[in-house]
């Protein structure tokens, strides 16, 4: 047994040094590290589903979830009741015996594990006070305490049998009556009810909006509901069931399928929904109907609800309810949003030979998002779709929505998106709004509606896998501002995340997103850095932007991961990308690539009577003797100097002097030389180029490409792109021979700031002094532009010889 | 002059004496004014904020670089000022989103004979693409074993802001991330600078 032990022992002693030659990246000996080693071990198997091109495998397969839904809005006690029957079409090569369906609202309950695991944040900044409790969170204690959240489930039924079922957490187990063989479908039906939550107070996806100081009694309310009915759980090839507590950071995965959703709500609520509207007849009048028609070839944005009717309709209410009935087809969710408060503007976005050739962009937005919302919301949408599209796909549905929800920042679901930014009433009754106000919704409905191509389509895991959508989503968000208005800060550039990837606490972009620390970083910003300095840098627009298409395209209305994505961009592009995805997406390794130093060197002709001249001359231009100089200084005279009748030969011939010795020697080399040899050697000495040797080393780990400003002495300036493969066998310092006719100047590394090399100080050479952004700002402080407040200034009235005020300060805005 | 540190990190669940200078009076002033949104992921804000605590020896400073993502920075000057002009186009906006911060963010030098408070000097904030800038400076002390950093700089608006701060001191960087319960951190030097 002692023996057993020892063994056991040892084996584990060894496993680690087998396992890291493995991963083959560090070896056990030396310092070499393998940045280029293929991704062989790290990225799962290619197989039947998913294959080692990057598409989907020949026997790629994924459920199908069909809904038809009868809803209905209590909006005095803010609840909805409904009703659901569910088709479960079984695609998967496996039996299921049960179903799992995602419960999200039951995050809201008192119980929930969500709730119980959620830390106190005190604001309180002094130890020796109480912990301080704002009013918001005492808000939203006393909310918690008095709602009652969550799904209320009456009865789980198939083919009139109640099926047997389970809660657990924010999930459902319905155990079916029979398994579900391969092939099988199941149609089950749910009877349920939920009270909205408050979105102000739990700032929430969806919820509901209250506007108490509308004429109205009791105030009116935007319903923005998502999350809101049963959804199944996506069961899939890679995890089986995704059925992971939602604990409300990682967004979700589902199933696509074909909706059915009718909608009760007050009459005189205007309704915004995921697919597209049935019954209009029966819904909208007559002249809502002709705006509609007329805003599908419109230019500009057609109100199909004015301001005025909007506000009319605010300040009335309806006992009688009506009901919207909307179908979806192939979506992978279904929100949507209804309130009397709504001004609705469309206009047709056409797209010749699409699938759905005419999507009407349509936003919904009450008066307190006014003048910003009619300019900008719906022109938003259709810009979004002409970028997106160029770069993925058609816009695959027939409608495409921005709503105003207050209490949410951006929120993305198929075909629908809720948008925060609105305008803020002035005390003389206008309504105004700031450039960042409006920069911020242009960005937000971009982003939202981006996100209806990845993940609504391109239907990655968010909950797995954040950056799927959101770093997709963020590089191309980027891509479409700089096609509305570059004047405008858009998107992510290299630069702006070096500060993060330099730093120490962080995790790599592929953690699962329940464990990412510091999210907005690690799944927005830099996987989106990383895709521009991909199609910028590294691969060039042309093949990422094939690439990427092509990704988009094999996914679209499918499931990738990111092996898919990583195997689809090197197959569609010829260029290896593993090296890349393993520092960016695998590593915390940040980009740091430092010009250590520059050797100038001249060619030696071999020629002794050009050599030695040389070298007397550079002999010369050392600088003399400080020795020797002080003496002649003190008037010190030499042996030498005072004995100038004493000389003999080496007064007359120094060390460089060129003998026929030498000159034989040189004319036997020659002689010895193949014509090759002989023809090199001429054109060099010739030529008589400058030659120079560039000493790079790696200090962040990260491996990049070397891209070169080269200054010469005459004024020329190039760019010399080194790729990354310079690296591969010598991942911690690397030298590169220059020849050049011109005489060098000035060398700088990454001039355009475009790897997000984190330091910039030891990119030049020579070295110069880097001032830091404080340095900067005091030599440029009153003289920097953008620092006037112009809305303010432009008020100014000019002054004249009698004004005794003069810094126009007497007309200060209030 | 080989600096060899190592990062010895410390969290507390309230603030120390440092920021009661720095905050209290302000606490006492922003309690009616404050509204905290709760922690549900909102899709396009960051919540993210970065500050260099650069010791700069050409100046003789350390300067604390505060960089926020405009988006946030004006979200949460009109929930804690109400309405404001926007940030990009109003100086005073800006001056007042900056005092803000600045009565949010305190560092104490930690040196033998005990923990001495460092007064950070404004030096003013600026707008920079998609980020606002705030930016602060103070001497480096003649001799310095450690800081301690109390950083609360929005997490009275957000319970989930997130604030990573980098200390660049020579070559070496440390990083300290506050959000969650951690409000103040700490952080050692081992070899001290002569």
């Amino acid at each position: 047994m002692r023996h057993k032990g020892l063994e056991l022992m040892v084996c584990a002693l060894l496993a680690v040094p087998l396992w890291a030659g493995a991963q083959g990246i560090a070896q056990t000996k030396g310092d070499y590290v393998d940045k280029f080693r293929q991704l062989d071990e790290v990225l799962p198997t290619p197989n039947i589903y998913r294959n080692a091109a990057g598409q989907p495998g020949h026997e790629y397969w994924q459920q199908q979830v069909d809904y038809r839904i009868r809803a209905s809005l209590d909006e005095e006690n803010r609840r909805i009741s409904a009703s659901a029957t569910i088709t479960y079409q079984n695609n998967s090569p496996d039996t299921l015996s049960y179903l799992w369906l995602q419960l999200d609202q039951n995050r809201f309950r008192n119980n929930s594990l969500s709730e119980l695991s959620s830390v106190f944040n005190s604001s309180s900044p002094d130890p020796d006070s109480p912990a301080r409790l704002s009013l918001g969170q005492l808000r939203r204690l006393q909310y918690m305490e008095d709602a009652d959240h969550g799904f209320e489930i009456s009865a789980v039924t198939s083919g009139g049998d109640s099926l047997d079922y389970i809660l657990v957490g924010t999930l459902m187990r319905a155990d079916l009556p029979r398994s579900l063989a391969p092939g099988q479908d199941v149609e089950f039906s749910i009877e349920f009810a939920l009270n909205v939550v408050d979105g102000d107070v739990l700032g929430t996806r969806g919820g509901y909006e209250h506007f108490p100081d509308d004429e109205r009694d009791g105030g009116n309310g935007i319903f923005a509901i998502a999350q809101w009915f049963p959804r199944l759980a996506a069961y899939t090839d890679y995890e089986g069931w995704t059925n992971k507590e939602f604990l409300g950071s990682g967004e979700f995965t589902l199933e696509f399928g074909d909706y059915d959703v009718e909608l009760t709500v007050p009459a005189d609520h205007i309704v915004s929904s995921t697919g597209v509207l049935q019954n209009p007849a029966q819904v909208l009048t007559v002249e809502q109907r002709d705006r509609l028609r007329e805003a599908e070839t419109a230019e500009r944005p057609v109100f199909i609800v004015t301001a005025d009717e909007a506000l009319e309709n605010e300040q009335q209410g309806s006992p009688e309810t009506r009901t919207w009935r909307f179908t979806a087809e192939n979506v992978r969710d279904f929100a949507w949003a209804s309130s009397r408060k709504f001004i609705w503007d469309a206009k047709g976005h056409q797209q010749e030979g699409a699938e759905h050739e005419l999507v009407m962009a349509m936003s919904f937005y009450p008066r307190e998002a006014e003048p910003l919302w009619s300019t900008y919301s719906t022109e938003s949408v259709v810009h979004t779709m002409d970028v997106y599209t160029r770069f993925s796909f058609d816009y695959p549905y027939p409608t495409a929505q921005s709503v105003s929800a207050g209490f949410v920042g951006g929120m993305e679901y198929p075909m629908i998106t809720f948008n925060g930014p609105r305008t803020t009433l002035q005390d003389d009754d206008t309504r105004t709004y700031s450039l960042g106000v409006k920069q911020f919704l242009i960005g937000v409905v971009i982003h939202e509606i981006g996100h209806i191509y990845f993940p609504m389509t391109v239907n990655s895991d968010e909950r797995q896998w954040t950056w799927m959508d959101e770093g997709i989503n963020s590089y191309l968000d980027g891509v479409a501002g700089r096609e509305w208005d570059p004047d405008m800060p858009w998107g992510v550039e290299p630069r702006d995340i070096t500060d993060y990837m330099h730093s120490q606490n962080q995790v790599p972009i592929m953690t699962q997103s329940d464990s990412v620390l510091r999210l907005g970083p690690n799944a927005y910003a830099k996987p989106a850095a990383a895709l521009n300095i991909l199609r910028e840098t590294i691969m060039g627009r042309e093949l990422f932007d094939f690439a990427f298409k092509e990704y988009a395209n094999r996914w679209k209305f499918k499931r990738p991961t990111p092996a898919d994505f990583f195997r689809t961009m090197e197959e569609a592009s010829g260029v290896d990308l593993d090296w890349f995805w393993r520092g960016w997406f695998y590593t915390t390794d940040h980009v740091d690539i430092s010009l250590d130093r520059v050797y100038e060197m001249r060619m030696d002709t071999e020629n002794p009577d050009i050599d030695y001249d040389r070298r007397r001359e550079e002999e010369k231009s050392l600088p003399p003797s400080l020795f020797v100089e002080r003496n002649r200084e003190e008037g010190l005279r030499t042996w030498v100097e005072r004995n100038p009748d004493v000389q003999d030969f080496y007064d007359e011939n120094d060390r460089f002097t060129v003998t026929n010795r030498d000159r034989n020697r040189y004319n036997s080399f020659l002689e010895g030389l193949e014509d090759w040899e002989r023809s090199a050697l001429d054109r060099a000495v010739e030529e008589d180029r400058n030659y120079y040797i560039l000493e790079f080393s790696n200090q962040g780990g990260l491996v990049m490409p070397i891209i070169l400003g080269v200054t010469y002495a005459n004024g020329d300036e190039e760019e010399i792109r080194i790729p990354a493969e310079i690296w591969r066998r010598s991942p911690h310092a690397v030298k590169k021979l220059l020849v050049r006719e011109q005489e060098i100047a000035q060398i700088v590394v990454d001039p355009l700031l475009e790897t997000a090399d984190t330091n910039v100080e030891n990119n030049y050479y020579p070295r110069r002094i880097i001032p830091s952004r404080v340095e900067s700002y005091k030599q440029e402080q009153g003289s920097g532009l953008n620092q006037r407040d112009l809305m303010q200034e432009i008020k100014t009235e000019l002054s004249t010889d009698d004004d005794e005020d003069d810094d126009g300060d007497d007309n200060s805005d209030q | 002059m080989t600096k060899m540190m190592t990062v010895m990190t410390t969290a507390t669940s309230s603030l120390s004496r440092v920021a009661r200078h720095a905050a209290h009076g302000l606490c006492l002033m922003m309690c009616g004014l404050v509204v905290v949104v709760s922690p549900a992921v909102q899709a396009h804000q960051q919540k993210a904020a970065v500050t260099r605590v650069l010791f700069n020896q050409r100046t003789g400073n350390i300067e604390v670089m505060h960089r926020f993502d405009l988006h946030d920075a004006e979200h949460a000057l009109t929930l804690l000022f109400d309405t404001q002009p926007g940030l990009m186009e109003s100086e005073q906006s800006r001056e007042l989103f900056a005092g803000y911060i600045v009565n949010r963010f305190s560092m104490e030098a930690l040196d033998g004979g005990g923990d001495i408070r460092m007064p950070l000097a404004f030096v003013g904030q600026e707008v920079d693409g998609r980020y606002l800038w705030v930016y602060q400076e103070t001497p480096i002390p003649r001799s310095l074993q450690g800081l301690t950093i109390v950083n609360v700089a929005l997490r009275d608006v957000w319970a989930d802001q997130s604030n990573l701060v980098n200390i660049e001191r020579e070559a070496e960087l440390i990083s300290l991330t506050f959000e969650g319960d951690k409000e103040e951190l700490s952080v050692r030097f081992s070899i001290q600078q002569e």
